[in-house]
């Protein structure tokens, strides 16, 4: 068994990744444009969502 | 055997004495004094420290709240009696007094003691105290302990004591403690609309930051929250905090990434803005910009030459936008809405992303050339009082809107 649970992990990396996107279009070194900014933002909240989903099945 | 004979009856026939509410030493951000109702309601700290962060957006009602707490509620020494001899701390009262003279007048300053906005000036706050106190019954009723908020200790031992029974100090049984079952379906709805509102006030927050252009703090609290998410995977005794920190993260990044997707900004004020310019000099260059709420320009009293074009640029992010214009007046140009509905002389567009445009006439009549933006929300242009579009009692929408095209048809071919 890892010493950590990875399911966690990736959950909180998606959402510092999540804070990081926001922060670039915020500040405006990266212009995502509205579709991209849009779908990452989704994407990434559903891969932190499945993330914490497998991690909770997890013992 | 003649000691205990002697001391049983006293301390059994005596009733435990009543919990003072008392500013905790232990549990202590500031003044201790959401620690010291999380001890005296018997709640985890931390719930009742949300409660009065979501609680200030409501009027500044949490803030006031926690401020005459912590002048009136005394300090526990920390053997569960209060400090005596102790004055209220200085910066709670002098932040008492600056809340007084903000925070009371609020609905009068911001012009929230008429319509629906009472709502939040005066009734908001008490809705928001009783979910409050109904959030902590569910707490309580969830967690599987009595419903005994009052303080004046455990009911069941009480009762037992009161009896003379022989068995104060034994545990209550599963029975006593079980609350009854329609108070925690009860208690369980309340939890969850209590959790609904203090999500809706983060997302409003995060999509105020956004708009207004502090969106790299969200970002910034995401970041940490995403961090502090991934550390929990590290920390057995952290495990549980996960969901949370989770649910929070996303409570704040999916409305904060919205309103940059589709590129809300919020520039100028809130609340009601009503401009009657009487001559075109009286017209900013740039136009009204208003933040959220209502934003009014009313130009029928505007002396309009034959053949005059007035060009009007109105940019408001959320809430109703009303333009006045006089009868004869043709109105062309431009008017656009990220999410919302446009009324623009009788002609109704809504839904997401509606457009109005209409290209200079072959006459040449008196015309307002507009260039209007709301964000989301509406945006009217008409020959009425404005004031008929604030509620519409009085409007026959569908014949008005009719008249209003005829209207409009007429002045722009004059």
């Amino acid at each position: 068994m890892s010493r950590y649970r990875i399911a966690a992990l990736a959950a909180g990396v998606a959402i510092a990744v999540l804070g990081a996107v926001l922060m670039l279009d915020a500040e405006g070194t990266v212009d995502f444009g509205s579709g991209w900014l849009l779908a990452a933002v989704t994407g990434l909240s559903g891969a932190a969502l499945v993330a914490s989903g497998i991690g909770a099945r997890e013992p | 055997m003649a000691e205990s004979k002697k001391d049983t009856p006293e301390t059994q026939e005596r009733p435990p004495a009543p919990r003072r509410l008392l500013r905790s030493r232990s549990e202590r951000v500031l003044w201790g004094v959401a620690g010291g109702l999380a001890e005296y309601l018997k709640v985890d700290p931390t719930w009742v420290r949300l409660g009065f962060v979501a609680a200030a957006f409501f009027g500044g009602f949490g803030f006031l709240a926690y401020l005459v707490m912590a002048v009136v509620v005394p300090e526990d020494d920390g053997s569960g009696k209060p400090v005596s001899g102790r004055r209220p701390p200085t910066w709670a009262l002098v932040l008492l007094g600056i809340a007084v003279i903000f925070i009371l007048p609020g609905p009068f300053f911001w012009g929230w003691d008429h319509d629906g906005g009472w709502w939040w000036g005066f009734a908001g706050p008490f809705w928001l105290a009783l979910l409050i106190v109904a959030g902590v019954l569910a707490y309580r009723a969830l967690s599987g302990r009595p419903l005994n908020l009052f303080g004046r200790g455990d009911r069941s031992e009480s009762a037992k004591a009161a009896s003379g029974g022989k068995a104060a100090s034994e545990e209550p049984t599963a029975e006593a403690a079980e609350p009854p079952r329609i108070a925690r379906a009860l208690a369980l709805i309340a939890l969850v609309v209590l959790a609904i509102c203090c999500a809706c006030a983060l997302a409003g927050v995060a999509v105020w930051a956004t708009a207004t252009g502090s969106g790299a703090v969200i970002a910034g609290v995401v970041i940490a929250l995403g961090v502090a998410l991934g550390a929990t995977a590290f920390f057995t005794d952290a495990r549980r905090a996960a969901p949370w920190l989770l649910a929070l993260a996303l409570v704040l990044a999916l409305p904060a990434g919205a309103t940059a997707a589709a590129d809300v900004r919020f520039d100028g004020g809130i609340g009601e803005q009503e401009y009657t310019p009487t001559s075109v000099a009286e017209i900013p260059a740039d136009g009204y910009e208003h933040g959220m709420g209502r934003l009014v320009v009313d130009l029928r009293e505007l002396p309009w030459a034959e053949g005059q074009v007035v060009p009007l640029r109105a940019d408001l992010g959320i809430g109703q936008l009303v333009v006045s214009v006089p009868e004869d007046v043709c109105v062309t140009g431009e008017a656009d809405a990220k999410a919302g509905h446009l009324l623009i002389r009788g002609e109704s567009n809504g839904g997401v992303d509606p457009e109005f445009e209409r290209g200079e006439p072959a006459a040449n009549p008196r015309r307002l050339d507009l260039d209007g933006e709301v964000q989301l929300g509406e945006l009217v242009v008409t020959d009425e009082n404005p004031d008929e579009f604030e509620r519409r009692d009085d409007r026959d929408d569908e014949g008005d809107d009719e008249a209003q095209k005829s209207r409009q048809d007429e002045a722009c071919e004059r």
